[in-house]
């Protein structure tokens, strides 16, 4: 037994802690009858650890679906207040590496996000390495390690006995969760670094160089988008996903202002209050969120902003499917 | 850390009627925060003001930078939001954050004549460029400036009360359009694309700045690169939905641009070459 295993019993007595205790709240994949959802779990014997794929990324640890900003109240406006330290655990390398697309375009450049920020620098995300593809998924595509992510900040990795899982720390913040249990004290963490996919996969990318306007003819959008209903699953189960609105609920003499999740496959996601509307037609909003996922964002910030973790194809009531799409442009590009 | 998305309280010292045909629907609001620390800006950028309840709207500042006791915005009533702002009285506070995005190339500009072709309220983002050329120790920076103000009706010139000062200053000119004849009305009349080819203006060292409805915009840059203004020297200034303003939205997101960090001021080369999403 190296010094880097956790045998499943080590690690089960340390999820059972930390559900336990009150100052942190441990995210993990729970069974609801229906999905295997990412919450809150004070019972550490629900949590699933399967290679399975969560329904749902963990994102909303980092970015609810509404978070309070801020109140308003007798004249004055008071900032939200926040001070839970946070685990994450079962996440999979492709959410942890979706998650460096949140923290690069919440706060690289001249603005930071706030409320991001603080609960990235007061959460540990403990990603468990996957031992098989999935159906839909295309992490390998988009040229990741499906076992490994070095965005987390402690990284497991179930070992060929299956008694337990070989440890990796990736940050100051996993060093520190890892060194406050007894029962792994003793543990030295492995040092290990991503994969690259084998060679003979193709990877799925668009070329920065290409300027944006020229993909907006390259393809039959119309044709690619036709049998989208607009619904905007895609965005909402998608680990990368981050555009938002604001929202403003009164009560009798305060008002709160929330942030909550916003899709682009809305028409009033651009709609001008004259009436017009710079991207009218799902053709439009659907190209937008291949060509933000896939071209701006990786110009702007170095990264796509999709980690082939194949929920929005597993997920669409009509069957659209991004790979197929970003293939197609590939195919016709010269 | 701070935080873009916390507004100022901030307090209306002032509102002014605009317009006066039938709608009376824009307003200008001297603003001032409500502590008094002063609103510095940049000809171009904006705010985003907040009726707690109601919600938050982007609106470039209309007036001078160089006024540093209060700054205004100007508002059309098109919607929720600008229906509750305009039932604000002086006295009311609102909240407000910024300055955000970008602003016009001031000083790139310097020693060229100027040329202002403004539709409607697409005036009030370019007054305080305007005030800050005219002002007196920034007017010898620039050469000749034209502006050529359109408006549907007489009723509808933005800040018409101040044409007066801005015609007095050495080497500017001021021109006024509507779309129809009205009686009495000894200005011009007609379209800003059509009117610019009878101006007899000398394009070879001039910056034409325009602002207005889309159309207006495509049709007044076509016809000055008719006449010969690279589009090099032509700037105009983008009207996006904008939540954030700190470009994480994704909003006013067009190609590899956020408008509210990249904009909203945008050259027309720069524009030429982005998809047309705005």
């Amino acid at each position: 037994m190296s010094s880097s295993f956790i045998s499943k019993e080590t690690l089960n007595k340390i999820l059972k802690r930390l559900a336990a205790a009150e100052d942190v709240l441990l995210l993990a994949p729970v069974w609801n009858g229906k999905v295997l959802d990412f919450v809150t779990v004070t019972d550490a014997e629900k949590i699933v650890i399967s290679d399975d794929i969560p329904y749902k990324s963990p994102k909303e640890a980092f970015m609810p679906q509404t978070e309070n900003l801020m109140t308003f109240l007798e004249g004055d406006v008071l900032e939200s207040e926040y001070d839970k330290k946070t685990v994450v655990f079962g996440a999979k390398p492709c959410d942890a590496e979706a998650l460096r697309v949140l923290h690069a375009v919440l706060t690289d450049g001249k603005f930071q996000d706030p409320f991001f920020m603080r609960r990235f620098e007061s959460s540990v995300l403990i990603a468990v390495g996957c031992a098989n593809e999935k159906p839909g998924c295309f992490c390998a595509e988009r040229g990741f390690d499906r076992t490994f992510s070095d965005f987390s900040d402690i990284m497991l990795h179930e070992d060929e006995g299956g008694s337990g899982y070989t440890v990796t720390c990736l940050s100051d913040k996993g060093r520190g969760l890892l060194s406050g249990f007894d029962e792994t004290k003793g543990i030295e963490a492995a040092e290990r670094t991503a994969e690259t996919p084998a060679a003979g996969i193709k990877k799925l990318e668009l070329d920065k160089n290409i300027e944006d306007r020229e993909l907006f003819d390259i393809i039959d959008w119309e044709k690619a988008t036709e049998i989208c209903q607009g619904c905007g699953m895609c965005t909402f189960i998608c680990p990368s996903c981050h555009c938002f609105d604001f929202k403003d609920v009164s009560g009798f003499n305060e008002t709160k202002r929330y942030r909550c999740w916003d899709s682009c496959m809305y028409p009033q996601f651009t709609l001008h209050a004259s009436g017009h509307n710079p991207r009218a037609s799902v053709k439009e909003r659907f190209r937008q969120r291949v060509l933000h996922k896939y071209l701006y964002i990786n110009k702007i910030f170095g990264y796509t902003a999709c980690t082939g973790c194949g929920r929005c194809i597993r997920s669409c009531p009509a069957g659209m499917n991004i790979k197929k799409v970003v293939e197609s442009i590939m195919e016709v590009l010269p | 850390m701070n935080n873009p998305y916390l507004p100022v309280k901030t307090e209306i010292i002032d509102i002014v009627q605009e317009t006066f045909s039938d709608e009376l629907d824009v307003k200008t609001f001297k603003l001032r925060a409500a502590d008094g620390t002063p609103m510095v800006f940049l000809p171009g950028q904006f705010v985003e003001f907040s009726v707690p309840g109601i919600g938050e709207c982007p609106f470039g500042f209309a007036s001078s930078p160089l006024e540093k006791g209060y700054y205004e915005i100007t508002v059309k009533r098109t919607g929720k939001v600008t229906d509750m702002i305009h039932s604000l009285r002086i006295g009311d506070f609102v909240w407000i954050r910024g300055p955000f995005g970008n602003t016009f190339p001031l000083e790139g500009m310097e020693g060229s004549d100027l040329f202002f072709v403004a539709g409607g309220l697409g005036l009030a983002p370019l007054r305080p460029f305007i005030l800050y050329a005219l002002d007196g120790q920034n007017r010898s920076k620039y050469g000749k400036i034209n502006m050529l103000l359109a408006a549907r009706t007489s009723k509808d010139h933005i800040f018409a009360y101040e044409y007066g000062e801005w015609k007095a200053t050495a080497d500017t000119a001021v021109d006024l359009t509507i779309d129809n004849p009205e009686p009495g009305w000894n200005e011009k009349v007609g379209f800003p694309h059509n009117l610019v080819k009878e101006m007899k203006l000398d394009f070879s060292n001039m910056y034409a700045i325009l602002c207005g409805p889309p159309v207006m915009i495509k049709a007044v840059q076509a016809s000055l690169t008719e006449l010969g203004l690279p589009i090099e020297r032509l700037y105009t200034t983008l009207e996006m939905r904008m939540t954030c303003g700190v470009g994480k939205c994704g909003k006013c997101n067009i190609g590899k641009q956020y408008v509210c960090v990249d904009g909203p001021v945008f050259g027309m080369a720069e524009l030429a070459k982005m998809p047309t999403e705005y």
